[in-house]
């Protein structure tokens, strides 16, 4: 099974990568789980027609241990199995205590072994602020840890944050990074910018991810990118994009 | 009814997982290290432990402070357990934490690895949240150790008459003559005891868990590990404690049963309970840790009806993560004509509601409140009659 997760700054489009992605993962035959961590549980939004799923916590801050794994999984779009974490009331309670919790109830549930994937992708909230968040990168979770940026210095700090949050568990056995997501949002010296950041990191831009109108018009209809542009320059690089991930996740 | 969970005016709470980890590993030479500024450590060590005054055991908590745990810093958690492991030598250490170690994700698994790789002595991450009840602790404590020293591949050749009794602490069975009369009720009955988890067995003993026909599951604290084990193997579980002749006879009577045929059997028949808290009126209500209840239920049921005053008998367990809704206990204790259950029950009953109370101290409970009073109840000699006449 592959195991990959994508971090990046907040609004820097990982929901919109992630779904494309395992939109092209799905379209090789893979059988894709797509985990949203993120309290705003907008993951999956554009695999189920615009329509918010019930989030983990919500549903087990109702049904508790009643919760079956049916009540926190939903199946979209081509298939593809997704999950929202979901968060506490904004302003109140612990949201990286919430996926750690959500993550829990997955495994209490076996979902592994009932909905057997071949690829489980996690898509976490921006900067790894605290223990929760971090959760995809530890305890067997994610092999590889992908981060989306832009050009933009607060999402080249962010990327850096995560790439160190990432090398802080390198020593604890659990993931490493995969490279950059360069998701351009057009500004000066974008692609040099990224290059030197992976540089530093000792890593590498995998994708180099066109700022496409595409994406906010198959948005308008509800639908995601892969689904209504499929042969669009976007589309097309996240299709490039995964048949890379899936090279770097053989073997793990 | 919307189940309250939260609100107990006037019962207590059972013991938190974390006791139940150090209580299962006491007796096996290792070091446990409860991770939580120390709060849940002397309870552990002044109710829940009987055995912290006669038997030495490595308990140590981590004195976690506000900014260590809002700061991430694992290190220093790392160099203390480390530096007592050098001093001391354990054959293992084992991490278990509270509930702010739990509310900041401590990363259990990844600390244990590295203060592995420090000392090289065995760690067990144990990720209890002092949310849940010693069960749920017990069980994750026996289940690690077990994932980690005992082989599967013994049960091949696993003696015919082999049984281990699992699910063992003084939680439930204090430190009075239980666990010897439980380990003779099954010898007595041409039972090899194998392993009892984990009283009175060694290390070296217990690596050796997989040489069993049969795990009897003698408390709910236990059916965790039994059944991790027979995911390894295909070991058989039989769930039940003997107490009394009739029910010592049922649940031996199980236990060959699952021998011949290798299926999972519970030692107790149908009970009256229409739902979890809706106990038949006028019956007699057992209340307490699950095996025991069903078990001491169902030896009641088993007299015949005119030594049980025609009533017959239902169990009412706690839930693991959320206890007993209050308000649905106390409805059902009034409800009932007698009700067996720990002596700090009584209270919830008014003179005027005219129900037996009947005492049966329980250590997870009480702790050391009633131990003096705690019956010894495992085996065939144990009088149900007796118990049900109040004497």
């Amino acid at each position: 099974m592959y195991r990959f997760a994508v971090y990046g700054k907040g609004g820097i489009g990982k929901s919109t990568t992630c779904s494309a992605l395992s939109c092209a993962f799905a379209e090789m035959g893979l059988k894709v789980m797509q985990v949203g961590c993120d309290p705003k549980s907008d993951s999956t939004l554009y695999l189920h027609g615009g329509e918010r799923i019930p989030t983990m916590l919500d549903v087990l801050r109702e049904k508790r241990e009643r919760a079956t794994l049916d009540d926190l999984i939903c199946t979209g779009y081509r298939g593809i199995v997704c999950a929202e974490a979901g968060g506490p009331t904004p302003g109140l309670g612990c949201a990286g205590r919430g996926i750690a919790a959500a993550f829990e109830a997955l495994d209490e549930r076996d979902v592994f072994e009932v909905v057997k994937p071949d690829l489980v992708l996690y898509d976490v909230l921006g900067d790894v602020v605290c223990g929760g968040f971090a959760m995809p990168i530890r305890e067997g979770y994610a092999d590889r840890v992908f981060i989306v940026t832009s050009g933009e210095n607060m999402s080249i700090y962010a990327a850096a944050n995560i790439a160190m949050a990432v090398e802080n568990f390198r020593n604890r056995g659990y993931a490493s990074l995969g490279g950059l997501i360069l998701n351009r949002r057009n500004v000066p010296d974008e692609r040099e910018k990224v290059q030197t950041l992976a540089d530093d990191l000792h890593t590498e831009i995998l994708a180099d991810l066109p700022r496409d109108d595409h994406i906010s018009d198959a948005q308008d209809t509800l639908r995601g990118v892969m689904e209504v542009y499929p042969d669009c320059a976007y589309a097309q690089g996240i299709r490039a994009l995964a048949r890379r991930m899936l090279e770097m996740g053989e073997g793990q | 009814m919307k189940r309250d969970y939260q609100t107990h005016v006037f019962t207590s709470t059972y013991t938190a997982d974390v006791s139940g980890v150090c209580s299962a590993l006491y007796e096996l030479g290792g070091m446990s290290v409860l991770h939580d500024p120390s709060g849940c450590n002397s309870t552990y060590s002044t109710h829940d432990e009987p055995r912290w005054f006669d038997t030495d055991s490595l308990m140590y908590v981590s004195g976690l402070d506000e900014i260590t745990a809002v700061m991430g810093d694992d290190a220093v958690l790392i160099r203390d357990v480390v530096a007592a492991a050098r001093d001391l030598n354990p054959r293992f250490i084992t991490l278990c934490g509270a509930s702010i170690p739990h509310i900041i994700a401590f990363d259990f698994r990844g600390v244990a690895y590295l203060i592995e790789r420090e000392c090289g002595i065995p760690v067990l991450p144990v990720p209890t949240d002092g949310l849940k009840s010693y069960v749920s602790g017990v069980g994750l404590a026996l289940t690690a150790w077990l994932e980690r020293f005992a082989d599967p591949a013994e049960f091949a050749a696993a003696p015919d008459n082999a049984v281990n009794l699992v699910g063992v602490t003084p939680l439930d069975f204090s430190i009075n003559d239980n666990v010897r009369m439980l380990r003779a009720a099954f010898a007595d009955a041409g039972f090899a005891v194998n392993c009892c988890m984990a009283m009175g067995d060694s290390f070296e003993t217990m690596t050796h868990a997989f040489r069993a026909r049969v795990n009897v599951v003698v408390s709910s604290a236990g059916r965790r590990a039994a059944r991790w084990m027979k995911k390894q193997c295909g070991i058989p579980m039989v769930e039940g404690l003997p107490i009394g002749a009739a029910q010592t006879d049922a649940l031996l009577g199980a236990v060959r049963a699952t021998l011949s045929d290798g299926k999972d059997r519970a030692a107790w028949g149908e009970f009256g309970n229409t739902g979890r808290y809706t106990v038949p009126e006028g019956g007699i209500l057992v209340i307490g840790e699950e095996v025991f209840a069903k078990s001491l239920a169902n030896a009641i049921n088993l007299l015949p009806a005119e030594r049980r005053s025609g009533l017959t008998a239902c169990p009412l367990w706690p839930d693991v993560d959320e206890g007993m809704p209050e308000e649905e206990l106390i409805a059902a204790m009034r409800t009932a004509r007698t009700v067996i259950a720990d002596p700090l029950y009584r209270v919830v009953l008014r003179p005027r509601d005219g129900v037996q109370f009947i005492p049966f101290p329980h250590e997870a409970y009480s702790g050391r409140i009633f131990r003096a009073e705690l019956p010894a109840f495992a085996g065939p000699d144990f009088s149900v009659e007796q118990l049900l006449s109040g004497r």
